[in-house]
């Protein structure tokens, strides 16, 4: 799963290190077309509902953050 | 009582000095933050502010707790209904006081012809535009469970009503400041100097950058006879009043609330070395821009219906940009309509939705002409390009926002633009805006002021902090800046009669 959420991550936005970075929200690296870009392909693709209240910097500041969700809303 | 006046900086002396002297007695602090935000608020808009501050406060207060006990008891009707009650009815008050209360005129008329007073004949409460955002976020978060219901009725108001923030914004998130207030906190030289010189470096923009560009902005725009460049190059200078005015206005607010040791949103970021009309937006007015983003931009994207219609489109690409250009139309109409409720700011909503939406509809149109023309992303000179391109566009929109209404705003548009011809370029430099209320040296200062804003902004980009870069000094040379500083405002700033009370733009919002 994680490296499935990796190779979304990078196709829609390439050229970020998404290994390390742990501020993608708060330095302004994912903009808002991002996240949706993001939040829909991840709905698409693992079949899970991801809401608007879910997105928060928390669970989208960094790669780990970003599986945790997915993680949490397939269980 | 006015930002910009003499009591309101005796007023946040007495308050700073109660506030520290205070600091051993557990919960007193609050205390005189509460005395001081309904002090202000009384003597900044009168009784009646304070009490559609306090019954709002009151309410939305009562709200939560139902929220909360619903959600709690998995009542999901109940507390969606009490969610809703709680976003209605701050956005009703703010309703009537933006749009109906002006649009009611025949009926005012009719009632003051009959000798009465009614509630059509009220001004709206200061800082409405703000809270009224504050306390709709606090109840749909509440709902989410993204934090608890406050308690405690003291507190909430303290929370509401913080003084510094009630002005101009920023748009405080519960989350994120009220429980700054729940702690003591002890005066510290690390946030009264940095508070301090926070508020100096406001002060200024406002004083002598912005009052000094208004004076001629104001005289260009309300001469009938002024054309071509002369418009256009008061909508620039305007474009830098306005952001010198807000920006400064924010500048003082955080500086007060630094030196008070409670931390607020940031509300910009270098929004004039912004690349394109969306990265604009994440710079300028930020605080605004998230709640936009949070609670109705993502709800309307996210939406099962839209996502039902978004599938009906056959490119994967198309159906995310569907919904993303109808929720960015949306917000932007609504940002609009939030600086005022004439046509001419439905306009400015609508032009600023048309670039951000063009953004994200044309992307992969964009990407294939610039590997076509092999444009170099990382040049400077395509980075400048997009600089000036996007500040260009962002300048056109100045034109709504500064109007009283779409007709004024076409006019300047017309008068700009129709037989425009480049030499008219010569007003800057021959000496034809003296006519306009300030001298030869005054212009030549407003000039250096502006490249002193566009400077600080560059380096603030870069990561360079100013404030860092003063506190490494040592102790001589950052006095002198400070008293440099205070001498500035009071040699160069902008007084007498028709400043010595004006308000910042943003306020009127």
């Amino acid at each position: 799963m994680e490296e499935k959420i990796l190779a979304i991550l990078k196709e829609i936005k390439p050229g970020v290190d998404f290994e390390n970075k742990t501020s993608l929200i708060d330095d302004g690296i994912l903009e808002s077309f991002d996240i949706i870009q993001i939040v829909t392909t991840l709905m698409d693709e693992f079949d899970v509902q991801i809401l608007a209240n879910d997105i928060e910097p928390e669970n989208f500041n960094s790669f780990k953050a970003i599986c945790d969700l997915v993680k949490s809303k397939c269980s | 009582m006015q930002l910009k006046s003499l009591e309101y900086v005796l007023f946040i002396l007495i308050t700073v000095i109660s506030y520290y002297s205070l600091y051993r007695v557990r919960g007193a602090q609050r205390f005189v933050i509460l005395v001081a935000n309904l002090f202000f608020i009384y003597s900044a808009s009168g009784l009646f502010s304070l009490a559609v501050i306090t019954i709002l406060c009151t309410a939305q207060f009562l709200i939560g707790i139902q929220i909360e006990k619903a959600v709690t008891e998995g009542r999901n009707k109940a507390a969606a209904a009490f969610m809703w009650i709680g976003v209605l009815l701050p956005l009703g008050v703010l309703c009537y006081f933006k749009f109906f209360s002006r649009t009611l005129d025949v009926l005012r008329d009719y009632i003051s012809s009959h000798g009465a007073t009614s509630l059509l004949d009220l001004v709206m409460p200061i800082g409405l535009s703000y809270y009224t955002l504050s306390m709709i976020a606090y109840s749909v978060d509440i709902y989410h469970k993204k934090h608890e219901a406050e308690k405690n009725w003291p507190d909430f108001l303290v929370f509401i009503t913080f003084f510094p923030s009630i002005i101009e914004g920023p748009i405080n998130l519960y989350k994120k400041t009220a429980p700054q207030f729940k702690t003591d906190h002890a005066p510290s030289e690390n946030n009264i100097i940095p508070g301090l010189q926070r508020c100096l470096w406001g002060y200024i923009k406002k004083v002598v950058i912005a009052d000094r560009i208004g004076i001629v902005v104001n005289a260009i725009l309300g001469d009938d006879n002024s054309v071509m460049f002369t418009l256009i190059w008061a909508m620039i200078l305007f474009f830098f009043q306005m952001y010198a005015d807000f920006s400064g206005g924010i500048d003082v607010i955080m500086g007060i609330a630094e030196i008070l040791d409670i931390r607020l949103t940031e509300n910009f970021r270098s929004p004039f070395v912004s690349k394109s009309v969306t990265e604009f937006w994440q710079r300028w007015h930020i605080s605004l821009g998230e709640f936009m983003e949070k609670y109705i931009y993502y709800p309307t994207v996210l939406n099962r219906r839209m996502m039902r219609i978004s599938k009906k489109i056959p490119s994967k690409y198309m159906q995310k940009c569907f919904s993303a250009t109808v929720a960015s139309i949306f917000v932007f109409i609504l940002v609009g309509i939030w600086h005022g409720t004439g046509w001419n700011y439905v306009v400015y909503g609508c032009y600023q939705a048309f670039f951000v939406s063009t953004a994200v509809l044309l992307a992969p149109l964009y990407k294939k002409s610039k590997s076509a023309l092999h444009i170099n992303e990382e040049s400077l000179s395509w980075n400048i390009f997009k600089v000036l391109r996007t500040f260009c566009i962002l300048d056109i929109g100045m034109y709504f926002a500064r109007a009283a209404d779409l007709e004024t705003a076409i006019d300047w548009l017309k008068r700009s633009f129709s037989g425009f011809k480049l030499s008219s370029i010569h007003i800057i430099f021959d000496g034809t805006l003296t006519q306009y209320g300030l001298d030869e040296k005054n212009i030549g200062l407003m000039y250096i002021c502006i490249l002193v804003l566009i400077l600080v902004d560059i380096l603030h980009d870069k990561g360079i902090r100013m404030r860092q870069l003063l506190m490494k000094q040592d102790i001589v040379f950052r006095y002198s800046v400070y008293l440099a500083g205070i001498f500035i405002i009071i040699i160069f700033g902008i007084y007498g009669y028709g400043f010595e009370k004006s308000s910042f733009i943003y306020q009127g919002f």
